[in-house]
């Protein structure tokens, strides 16, 4: 009996924000002559991608019970740094190898400040986004990078293959990787028991640290990909490139069912969420509405999910 | 008897139901007017649940209270200030950045006007008359009301709160363990506090496990045990041992059959551990096939000790050697690759994700057993080892996809003992494993415990249960104040002899 109610809310969980998906694009659909045109879902897909990827990072980061919200200054940076590689004539690959590892560096940093100082995640991911973003200010003194699109390059945001976007295509590739390692790895398994119960994790013999420090590094080497990709389609990086995606990345998590308090997470939701937030900005714009309203949308959609979530949670533990 | 018109409380026929448990079951409990009443009972006697009943923070399921006569329902602990009942808790309950003043009138600042009535301001000045006023009563010097309590002693932090009590002009006060933190000239500080208290015509209920304390101290001694009145004397009409008597003097229930198990070679062994101001030189070995307790009172330092084995908390010095090797321990993974697990008091908030299912509470701790490679889960293997061990252990769980909160406290005990019976130790340590357990998860767990030695682990079991601890144990240490002050053998003891040495008595 109980296990069948479990399976349900369980069920619930996932299909509900499916349906909010699904009722929202047959609502631009039919508000819009243009949503359906292959261009435009081209488009909307290409649009959602970045914050995707950002959003899978984020989705590890919450589920272990953390934040990370200096993911859009890496992206920025991460970005910039492939850019002056190219640009110095490094070479495609060398530089798309130095910016992800540029965001994967800060992000190992993030997590022995917060394992090894007991720093709360919210105040040295805080601290780290400004710190990244200062450098990044610092790289742009004299106007944007740029002098990098060669076309080596900037296939990887042009190109198609089977009919998608690189981008699409090489999010899709991550997202299976990730969806494994989320549910079918012992670091996805200990991820998920770390921020269920740290303590109960610890006294499992849970190696936390590494576990902690590894997701971090995972956040900021996502948050570089989708930079070096953004880098790659915009073919010159402003001093603000990325900045927001921090709480974009959040709302994809939170409104695919990750939990803000740990313990829960779902790398697929992450994906519908991203897909929610691209149809809003797509939807926006096709129906001329001024794209400010987003942020007010996107707010508000963030505090609803959470507000679910918490009344679901409740629901469940009267159980 | 309520109309002897000098009782301040009474409280007659109360009973209050957990889940599974009664705690109290019809109880009684009268103060008068400048009366100190001692309420001793080993721990779960359920002192603190009746008190929590009279600071609002339970509610009675049955019984009545009255306040000077009149019936009351105690709904919060505002209410309870309202009618002159102050708490001071076990643990000091001041902010600490803020100075005496302020926490004496912490909620309920005095304000005055500043324009008219409508902007108000903090009467400063008021307030720190009246508290001066108050703490002059007890301390000469009244310079330091204005520094951050958390810069002052133990002894000047119980003096505040008494303060604050006196402040909020209250008839009763509740003490609760008052001299825990205090060094001896401090107690006697604080005891001369009680008897100014009393001789103003305020009552207080005094509530310590150091029995010797209460000789002329109170007027009256109520005991409690499971749940229950048991004896109510003048201190000029008993002594430490008559009260140690009433305390543990329950029917020892015989449900625990302790079978004969062969005692082999030393399988742990814990040499000199130290951590500063917590523990002190502990030492103690478990052989094979033996169940060995460690007995002392809340807060006597085996939680802490257990902890320390598992490399859960730091240790300043001390060694831990299984089968005759030296483990290295600094984490809890450390100690399971020794072959140590260690089952901690709570449940909920150490022992189990409840949060998550039983499949992966039981791997949780012995995951690359159920690993192909570093890395990747066998989810086949996995859910074979959870269904194995759940019908080896008898978890009463409908799947093993069932989240573990919506199991009872027995089977998710069973659930954390699969966890740890799954990492192959060779020591287990339980520490608490039957509290809140109802008696046929106990027996069960007690045959899981029993089935762990006969294959030839060894035991290490903190509980604050004697008759479970004699009931299963082949020898039994007993903490005080961090230290071991005695070891056992499941001939010598005796609910009073261990008693008598948990609380110091054997100092005397």
């Amino acid at each position: 009996m109980k296990k069948q109610e479990n399976a349900h809310t369980k069920k619930f969980d996932e299909l509900g924000i499916l349906i909010v998906m699904i009722a929202l694009f047959v609502f631009l659909a039919i508000a819009s002559p243009f949503f359906l045109k292959v261009e435009n879902i081209q488009n909307l897909l290409l649009q959602s991608v970045f914050v995707m990827l950002v959003g899978f990072g984020m989705t590890f980061v919450l589920t272990i019970g953390g934040i990370d919200l200096s993911v859009g200054s890496i992206l920025g940076y991460s970005g910039a740094v492939t850019g002056m590689v190219i640009a110095a004539g490094g070479g495609v690959f060398p530089a798309i190898l130095a910016g992800l590892g540029t965001g994967a560096g800060f992000g190992i940093i993030n997590g022995l400040l917060i394992t090894q100082l007991k720093i709360a995640p919210f105040l040295v991911t805080f601290a780290m986004s400004s710190v990244v973003r200062g450098i990044l200010l610092l790289s742009t003194t004299n106007g944007a990078v740029s002098g990098f699109a060669v076309p080596e390059f900037t296939y990887l945001a042009q190109g198609y293959i089977a009919g998608l976007p690189i981008p699409v295509f090489i999010t899709i590739i991550v997202f299976v990787i990730l969806l494994f390692l989320f549910k079918f790895t012992s670091f996805g398994r200990n991820v998920t028991a770390i921020g269920s119960n740290r303590e109960v994790a610890f006294l499992s013999g849970v190696s936390c640290g590494k576990i902690t420090v590894g997701v971090y590094m995972l956040s900021g080497l996502l948050a570089a990909l989708s930079g070096v990709l953004l880098a790659a389609r915009l073919t010159a990086v402003q001093s603000e490139m990325g900045s927001g995606y921090e709480m974009d990345a959040i709302a994809a998590a939170v409104i695919g069912g990750t939990s803000m308090a740990g313990g829960k997470g779902s790398i697929v939701g992450a994906i519908i969420g991203a897909v929610i937030l691209g149809m809003i900005s797509n939807g926006l714009d096709l129906l001329s509405v001024n794209q400010f309203y987003r942020q007010i949308i996107v707010g508000a959609i963030i505090i609803i999910a959470v507000a679910l979530e918490r009344f679901t949670s409740r629901k469940a533990q009267r159980v | 008897m309520g109309n002897s018109g000098n009782a301040f409380i009474e409280m007659t026929g109360i009973t209050k139901r957990f889940p599974g448990v009664v705690a109290l079951s019809d109880v009684s409990l009268n103060v008068n007017r400048g009366e100190v009443v001692a309420l001793v009972g080993e721990n779960g006697a359920g002192k603190s649940t009746l008190m929590k009943m009279l600071s609002g923070l339970y509610h009675p399921d049955e019984g009545e209270i009255r306040v000077n006569g009149k019936p009351v329902r105690i709904t919060d602990p505002g209410c309870a200030q309202a009618l002159g009942i102050s708490t001071i808790f076990q643990e000091p309950s001041l902010a600490p950045h803020l100075n005496a003043v302020q926490n004496v009138y912490l909620g309920r600042e005095v304000q005055k006007g500043l324009i008219g009535k409508a902007v108000r301001r903090l009467d400063e000045k008021a307030m720190l008359e009246e508290t001066q006023k108050l703490y002059a009563k007890f301390f000469p010097t009244v310079e330091d009301v204005l520094v951050p309590v958390g810069q002052m002693g133990a002894l000047k932090n119980r003096v505040i709160e008494i303060v604050k009590a006196l402040s909020i002009k209250c008839s009763l006060v509740i003490m609760d363990e008052p001299t825990a933190a205090l060094a001896e000239h401090e107690r006697q500080v604080l005891f001369d506090f009680v008897h100014m208290l009393k001789s103003q015509g305020i009552a207080v209920i005094y509530i310590t496990h150091h029995l010797r304390e209460l000789f002329g101290l109170v007027d009256r001694i109520v005991v409690m045990r499971d749940g229950k009145n048991v004896a109510e004397v003048g201190p000029e009409d008993t002594d430490v041992d008559d009260l140690v008597a009433r305390m543990v003097g329950r029917t020892i229930t015989n449900y625990i059959v302790k079978e004969d198990v062969p005692v082999g070679g030393e399988i742990l062994r814990v040499s000199g551990l130290n951590r500063k101001g917590v523990l002190e030189d502990v030492s103690l070995h478990v052989n094979r096939g033996e169940i060995v307790g460690l007995a002392g009172l809340a807060g006597a330092g085996r939680t802490e000790t257990v902890r320390a084995i598992v490399g859960a908390d730091k240790i300043s010095s001390g060694t831990v050697s299984v089968g005759g090797r030296e483990c290295r321990i600094k984490t809890p993974k450390d100690a399971i690759r020794c072959g140590i697990g260690m089952l901690p008091e709570n449940r909920k908030l150490q022992g189990a994700l409840i949060e998550q299912d039983v499949k992966d509470n039981i791997t949780l701790a012995n995951l690359k057993e159920v690993l192909a490679g570093n890395f990747i889960l066998r989810k086949n293997k996995e859910i074979k080892t959870a269904k194995e061990y759940v019908q080896r252990l008898g978890v009463k769980t409908p799947t093993i996809y069932q989240k573990v909160k919506s199991l009872s406290g027995g089977n998710q005990q069973k659930v954390i003992l699969a966890k740890w019976l799954f990492t192959k130790p060779q020591v287990l340590i339980f520490d608490e494993p039957t509290q809140g357990i109802d008696v046929g998860a106990k027996h069960e767990i007690y045959n899981l415990i029993a089935n762990f030695v006969k294959e030839g682990g060894g035991i290490l079991l903190v509980s604050s249960e004697l008759p479970e601890l004699l009931g299963l144990a082949d020898r039994i240490y007993v903490m005080h104040q961090g230290k071991i002050v005695h070891e056992f053998t499941r001939a010598e003891a005796t609910e009073e002899n261990i008693t008598l040495y948990a609380s110091g008595g054997h100092e005397s």
